[in-house]
């Protein structure tokens, strides 16, 4: 655990900041406003934390703003800060990002990183729980019998295109052994699985790269059954409202700045390592347009 | 579901006049119903939880238990990370305290309009109409949890300290209205009649003649809301609104099991502080516990009487207004954001988004299958904490008798380890207890019953070791005098009433569980409360609404039951 507490006290400076700044009366006082960033809290939130204020720092230091990253406990409290405006750029995934954009008309999407055009899930399990790897979708039905956890319940990832791909198998919740449970983010997944709280799991490819990388997990007790085919997901999702706000051009500077961001500059490239990208790519609406369909037909998405 | 206390100090022992006669194998018929009707119940909830053939205990998730009692014993020391727990922890203390002083204004506002002496013997019909509205508002209001309501709050106003200090108001100061209402109505109406022929102003004699006499009570029972809002603080935390609870939630997801142990020390601590700081100050300025409190009983009591206001209670009443300007400051709150026009446009819009409701997909059975869940989880709940009551209640009564010698100080020491065992049961959020069952139980029913079976045994267990510290000796003192054994003796003459408050508590207790399952359900339990957590995840406001509905009809349910079956035992 690096400067653990370090971040602990930015997550807090932060939160107080915020209470501070709403209790002020949000909109008035246009010297001290702040744009708020936020993102899908999908990893384990030590890691966020030293992610997002730095980039935060990075936004500061591009728009001349002022930019907090403002720290919350589940996926939806993001997609409702978007709504209030308490938050005017989110990280989302591709789930919440289309509820976020049916709640903010006019919200856009702006980037993603260069492996959200195509991104995978991995459904994993317990080496001692008897499931082998298959090839093909309908290898899911096997699972039937075993218990599983889903990351959180908005997860794209982690539950969404999994619970897509389940159902294509055939294979029904009522198959699996108890309720299928919502660990709240990947890492939780990953360590529920490893630790045999539960036998499978639904994970995002690139969040078991990581951990897979940084050795935190013994892979003599998990292995990957199997990669699902890929879909689009997480992206930057702007509000319409964000030049009016911060001043005309705010979003071009924005996405420059993601666009801009380069591997070769050692700064950038730490932090496009903790997104685990290359680089920042342009993005468009109706690139989620299936994960739309794909939330509407599971119910996820009014 | 409350005992008015409708004359000044009678004879304890009188039976009430007025009521109606009752032969013995009536009141026998009506014991064994009651008796049946809860075994059956508890038959059904354990069919229902224990489905055959199913696994229920997660072998392999066992081992992360050892994990976590491992670091029990190294919390996390660091320095800058405590800063965090202190502040966190001023940040909690403080939601409490605005959280209950607009809880008791909210009461006092309310309970003088729902009181019967306030209006006179007559009071025109658009009073008596606006009064039904208010209490059926009041009890819709009471019967959706904190936590639910801080989710709705975040809708409208966003991440604001308003959103935490509202959800303890709302349904808090429902109950407060309640019960100050019928405080108002049980003191003697005397002077305030005196007060009006003599031509006082409504207002005026309102003032004059009830607060004097209801001032220790009602501040008695501030205190003991006070001390129910520190909890809910920390249950909000859980939601985001900052704190002990939103430190745990962090702590807990990042699985740094050192910092979590720190934080639940922290919340002991405090809250450990807050209940003897309110039991002095309760013991002070009115003779209430927390158990008459929670079953609505201001009791008179017949040997002690209050002692007047010491030292330390006219200090912390000094204390209040700076506490509250501080906690305010502290915070940041800013009623602004009540008045906003955003504000007003999302809770419109919110409104229109929750009607009409909807029934989820699959329909009624499985909104009902959520319902009886809820039902089950509750029923196993209370039979766990009934367990925790018995098995650790006794010890947890005040030794009353023998003060001196080593047998006295040794019952003492067993005495406070139990009284801390409590303290630990229900100052940890059943949220949190929840995360840990999850360890070892598949995601369901089973889990959520335990979670909240530790916490609900945490207070039960209180509520009853301290009635039973009131209880009468009298009859156990005349038994041995008689020559009884001693055992005997306090066998003989003891357990009736203690089962008699076992009961009480276990019905009102079983009530707050039906709506406390909204929590567990939040951290992916069952019931109603994994419903509604599932439907708010996906922004279905029609559906929620109707899960909403759904838990408002089973609370007034299990409230009438029980009201019935407390009757029933009782004649």
């Amino acid at each position: 655990m690096p400067a653990t507490p370090l971040t602990r006290r930015t997550l807090l400076a932060g939160t107080t900041a915020m209470l501070a700044l709403s209790a002020c009366g949000s909109g008035e006082g246009a010297d001290a406003k702040e744009l708020g960033i936020s993102a899908i809290p999908d990893q384990d939130p030590e890691l966020l934390n030293r992610l997002y204020p730095a980039l935060a720092e990075r936004f500061a230091d591009e728009t001349g703003l002022n930019v907090a990253y403002q720290p919350v406990t589940d996926y939806t409290a993001v997609v409702r800060a978007f709504e209030i405006g308490d938050v005017h750029l989110a990280w989302m995934g591709g789930l919440t990002g289309v509820q976020a954009r049916e709640r903010v008309p006019d919200a856009t999407a702006i980037a993603q990183r260069d492996i959200d055009a195509d991104f995978h899930s991995l459904f994993i399990a317990n080496s001692g729980s008897g499931p082998r790897p298959f090839d093909g979708t309908a290898g899911l039905s096997g699972l039937a019998g075993h218990t599983l956890t889903f990351g959180s319940e908005t997860s794209t990832s982690g539950r969404l295109m999994p619970q897509y791909f389940m159902r294509e198998a055939g294979l029904k919740q009522s198959d699996l052994r108890g309720e299928p449970g919502f660990s709240g983010s990947h890492d939780a997944t990953i360590e529920a699985v490893a630790n045999g709280s539960f036998e499978v799991g639904a994970v995002n490819e690139q969040v078991w790269d990581a951990t897979v990388e940084a050795g935190e997990v013994d892979l003599s007790d998990v292995e990957v059954l199997w990669r699902t085919p890929g879909y689009a997901d997480y992206h930057w999702l702007v509000r319409p409202d964000i030049d009016d706000a911060f001043g005309k051009g705010t979003r071009e500077k924005v996405l420059d700045l993601l666009l801009g961001l380069d591997q070769e500059n050692s700064a950038d490239a730490e932090l496009l390592d903790l997104f685990g990208a290359e680089s920042f790519v342009r993005t468009k609406d109706s690139d989620y347009d299936r994960i739309e369909d794909v939330a509407r037909d599971l119910g996820l998405l009014e | 579901m409350t005992l008015r206390l409708d004359a000044p100090p009678s004879p304890p022992a009188a039976p009430a006049p007025t009521r109606e006669h009752v032969s013995g194998r009536k009141v026998l018929l009506r014991k064994l119903v009651s008796l049946t009707a809860v075994a059956a119940m508890l038959a059904w909830a354990v069919h229902r939880a224990f489905p055959s053939g199913g696994e229920l205990v997660n072998q392999d998730g066992l081992a992360l238990f050892g994990d976590l009692a491992a670091t029990a014993l190294r919390p996390s020391l660091d320095a800058d990370f405590l800063s965090v727990v202190l502040e966190a922890a001023a940040t909690t203390l403080a939601l409490a305290l605005l959280g209950s002083v607009g809880a008791l204004v909210v009461g006092l506002v309310g309970g003088l309009v729902l009181s019967d002496v306030a209006w006179g013997d007559a009071p025109p019909w658009p009073v008596r109409m606006g009064r039904l509205v208010l209490r059926g508002a009041l009890v819709a209001v009471r019967s959706v949890h904190e936590l639910v309501w801080a989710l709705f709050l975040v809708t409208v106003l966003g991440l604001d300290p308003l959103v935490a200090v509202l959800a303890l108001t709302l349904p808090f100061g429902a109950q407060s209205a309640q019960v100050f209402g019928e405080t108002f109505d049980a003191v003697p109406d005397a002077p305030l009649r005196s007060l009006r022929a003599a031509g006082a102003k409504r207002f005026s004699a309102l003032v004059y003649a009830l607060l004097p006499a209801t001032a220790p009570l009602l501040l008695s029972y501030s205190f003991y809301r006070f001390e129910c809002a520190l909890r809910s603080a920390v249950v909000l935390g859980v939601a985001g609104v900052g704190g002990l609870g939103f430190e745990l939630t962090v702590s807990l997801q990042s699985r740094n099991w050192d910092e979590v142990w720190t934080l639940v020390a922290a919340l002991l601590v405090l809250a450990g502080a807050i209940e003897l700081w309110s039991n002095r100050v309760r013991s002070d300025v009115a003779v209430v516990t927390c158990a008459d409190w929670s079953v609505g009983r201001e009791r008179p009591d017949e040997g002690r009487a209050p002692r007047g206001l010491t030292r330390s209670t006219r200090l912390s009443l000094a204390l209040m207004v700076p506490a509250i300007s501080l906690a305010w400051w502290w915070v940041g709150l800013s009623p602004a954001g009540l008045t906003s026009a955003g504000t007003r446009e999302r809770g419109g819009q919110l409104l229109s988004d929750l009607w009409p409701p909807a029934l989820p997909e699959g329909g009624w059975p499985v909104l009902i299958g959520a319902a009886l869940d809820t039902v089950t989880m509750a029923v196993l709940a209370m039979v766990l904490a009934v367990a925790i009551t018995l098995l650790v209640g006794p010890w947890a009564s005040r030794p009353r008798a023998g003060r001196h010698g080593p047998a006295a100080s040794g019952r003492k020491a067993v005495w406070a380890v139990a009284r801390a065992v409590l303290l630990v049961l229900r100052s940890i959020p059943p949220t949190v207890w929840a995360i840990i069952a999850l360890l070892g139980f598949f995601p369901g029913i089973l889990p959520g019953a335990l979670a909240l079976g530790l916490y609900t045994g945490g207070i039960l267990g209180r509520l009853v070791a301290e009635a039973w510290e009131t209880m009468n000796l009298k009859p156990r003192e005349s038994l041995r005098d008689a020559g009884v054994p001693r055992a005997a003796a306090a066998v003989v003459s003891m357990t009736p009433p203690s089962a008699n408050h076992l009961v009480t508590y276990t019905l009102y207790r079983f009530e707050i569980c039906v709506r406390d399952t909204a929590i567990v359900g939040v951290v992916g339990a069952a019931g109603l409360g994994r419903l509604l957590n599932e439907r708010l995840a996906a922004f279905d406001f029609p559906v929620v609404a109707s899960v909403l509905l759904a838990s408002l009809l089973v609370s007034i349910a299990v409230e009438t039951l029980g009201r019935r079956v407390r009757r029933a035992l009782r004649a």
